[in-house]
């Protein structure tokens, strides 16, 4: 079967692990208490977590207590009080901090907290007391910086190339098969046009990528002046960055094509037309450069050959998609076959076609009136 | 290429799509901070000064419950941003930003229960006291901002949208006057409903690639002047019908448009001008843009 090597590609690279295996513990954003090995004590460790949260508080551990916890109306707190699992109940007067972990705040009518009434994992209820400080509830905590993703190794990267490598010839080849069903007219004459004039289609490429932004910028300005065009600056940014990437995916497609016509060409394939072996010959080339990407992927982070082969597989890349663009535009999305194609004579039906046709009768010649005659009247 | 290879190639595609698919899928830590002052605890009414700035969810400002000076509301992803809020008690100055890194700032994403279905997404909502005189500074980037001042004592606003959809609501007059108020929209439309009751003396509004409509209905007097600069944007400007309106900008590849309106000595004029009780007075440049000032309907 023709398409056995793009399969055995796609499987290859199927088994590879997507999922990049991390090198380094991921810093996470977590409730979970920053450990210490000061203490084992989980109301220390936990403490100590509060206090590196950028709404926490700082804390000792006497000040903690378990279970529920009252401070009754004419009793006074000298600094700070915390409940461990448990609601804390104020009528009475706090110099400090009130503190509930995994518990409500209740401030009754009547009391005052000197600092910050604090609630993680509950809610502060102020019902008629007051607070000098911030009333402040947490659903959890939040520690530490936000979570980096740390530096991918060589190896991981290679993996992550190969996987959007993969994605990549997946998309194409999706594209691919719908160009193949549906405008199967187009490719064609787009490939002629890269067969034909290759240096061409490059160089209208190349000029094409040089003026995608000049000419977005030019009919955004056109718009602009016509005033009621304005309104339609948004979707013509939209419809020319669609129109941009359908001409580089179909070029791409017609470029992969030619690749593919021309390595089953030299395999020695027979070339009967049709469909199936249009498809064929679009995977074969999406294959070729599977295999590049995937060669350029794997060896590209190591060292400075594997740079060296990323860079040949991109300019490869690059020039195919230049390549494949210009023929896009140059034979108007595959609308338009050559133009010396059109301006072709065609060839005579026989050796005496070029003859004028002469009537068996003879055809009279004019006279050409004398200049005596004009004279004389 | 046979039937049975086709289905051998999606499926194929299947078996690799699915892995990639899943690996880009991170984890949510959803947080929520509930913050609030007691108005009685903090020394009196002076000017409550509030710079605000967020990036990416829900923004809401409104009006605090009774002896609060501020009540803040923060939900967020804890793998995705961090909550910076200070409150200066010497300078009654209340700062609210965030932290989150540049590659997750446009990922909004909602979290979600166990059938799948969408939670709220991240969302701050800051209310602040009615009765202090309020310097509100506020940008957002990203955002869907719904800022009901109605009820405040706002003594100065600036509002700076970025690639945001927001809506500004002055419901009730405001005690005072604003001297200065500023309104910028970038590649955002921000819309602002009874502007009249702002009471401001100079409004400035900026849409650059944005739109920014102003409706001036409310409760208002005397004069106000609006300078609009609408540069590849649109500025529409809603009057009610008793408002005296001269309206004197230039165009630079762009349009001022006043229906309605007299034309007279380089400025469109309304058929009021001259007698009203209440009249604005609308400068500015369409650079590449357009200005609208139509009559409320």
């Amino acid at each position: 079967m023709r398409i056995t090597i793009p399969l055995l590609a796609l499987l290859f690279a199927s088994a590879l692990p997507a999922q990049e295996p991390a090198t380094a513990p991921r810093q996470q954003a977590t409730s979970t208490p920053a450990t210490t090995s000061a203490s084992a004590d989980p109301i220390a460790v936990w403490l100590d977590s509060l206090a590196k949260d950028a709404h926490g508080l700082v804390l000792a551990r006497a000040a903690v207590r378990e279970g529920n916890q009252r401070v009754a109306e004419g009793d006074t707190i000298s600094g700070n009080i915390a409940t461990w699992h448990g609601t804390l109940d104020v009528a009475g007067h706090i110099d400090g901090n009130a503190v509930a972990v995994g518990g409500d705040v209740v401030i009754h009518p009547g009391a005052v907290i000197g600092g910050d009434a604090l609630a993680v994992g509950g809610k502060v209820r102020n019902e008629g007391g007051i607070v000098d400080g911030e009333m402040r509830s947490l659903s959890a905590l939040t520690v530490g910086p936000l979570p980096t993703t740390p530096p991918r190794s060589a190896e991981q990267t290679a993996r992550r190339s190969v996987s959007l490598a993969v994605g990549w010839y997946l998309v194409l080849a999706a594209i691919g098969l719908a160009v193949v069903l549906f405008a199967r007219g187009n490719l064609e004459t787009i490939s002629d046009r890269i067969r034909s004039d290759f240096t061409r289609s490059f160089l209208y490429g190349l000029a094409g990528q040089l003026l995608l932004v000049p000419a977005l910028l030019i009919s955004i300005v056109a718009l602009a002046i016509t005033v009621i065009g304005i309104i339609l600056i948004p979707f013509a940014i939209v419809g020319f960055c669609l129109a941009v990437a359908g001409g580089l995916a179909l070029g791409f497609i017609a470029m992969s094509y030619v690749m593919g016509d021309a390595a089953m060409r030299w395999r020695g394939a027979a070339v009967g037309g049709g469909r199936a072996q249009l498809l064929q010959f679009l995977l074969m080339g999406l294959s070729i450069y599977l295999v590049l990407w995937v060669i350029g992927g794997a060896v590209g982070g190591f060292g400075a050959l594997g740079g060296l082969v990323r860079f040949i597989v991109t300019v490869l890349t690059w020039v195919a998609l230049t390549v494949g663009f210009g023929a896009t535009l140059a034979s108007r999305g595959g609308t338009r076959a050559r133009l010396s194609a059109e301006l072709e004579e065609p060839e005579p039906a026989d050796e005496l076609s070029w003859q004028t046709p002469t009537p068996v009768s003879g055809v009279a010649a004019a006279r050409r009136p004398s200049p005596v005659e004009r004279e004389g009247r | 290429m046979s039937r049975a290879s086709l289905r051998l190639l999606a499926l194929t595609g299947a078996i690799v799509v699915l892995p990639l698919a899943a690996a880009a899928l991170p984890a949510q830590q959803w947080r929520t901070l509930e913050a609030s002052r007691s108005l009685a605890t903090t020394g009196g009414h002076d000017t409550l000064h509030v710079r605000l700035a967020y990036v990416v969810g829900n923004l809401a400002l409104g009006a605090a419950d009774e002896n609060l000076l501020y009540d803040l509301t923060v939900r967020y992803d804890a793998d995705e941003r961090r909550v910076k809020y200070a409150y200066d008690p010497s300078a009654r100055l209340l700062t609210v930003g965030g932290d989150s890194g540049f590659a997750k700032t446009f990922a909004i994403r909602h979290d979600e229960d166990d059938s799948g279905r969408k939670g709220p997404s991240p969302s701050l909502a800051l209310k602040v006291a009615r009765e202090v005189p309020l310097d509100l500074a506020l940008r957002f980037s990203a955002a869907d901002a719904a800022l009901d001042l109605s009820g405040l004592d706002v003594r100065r606003l600036s509002v700076e949208a970025t690639a945001s959809g927001g809506r500004l609501t002055f419901g009730t007059p405001n005690s005072t006057r604003i001297p200065n108020a500023e309104l910028r929209a970038t590649a955002a439309g921000l819309e602002v409903a009874q502007l009249g009751n702002a009471r401001v003396d100079t409004l400035r509004a900026n849409a650059t690639l944005g739109h920014i409509e102003l409706d001036l209905g409310g409760n208002w007097t005397g004069r106000t002047a609006l300078d609009l600069d609408a540069v590849l944007g649109v500025i529409t400007v809603r009057v009610p019908g008793d408002v005296g309106v001269k309206v004197d900008a230039s165009t630079t590849l762009g349009t001022v448009e006043t229906p309605g309106f007299t034309a007279r000595d380089g400025a469109w004029y309304s058929d009021n001008w001259a007698n009203a009780k209440r009249s604005v007075t609308i400068g500015g440049r369409a650079v590449l843009g357009r200005l609208e000032v139509r009559r409320s309907e």
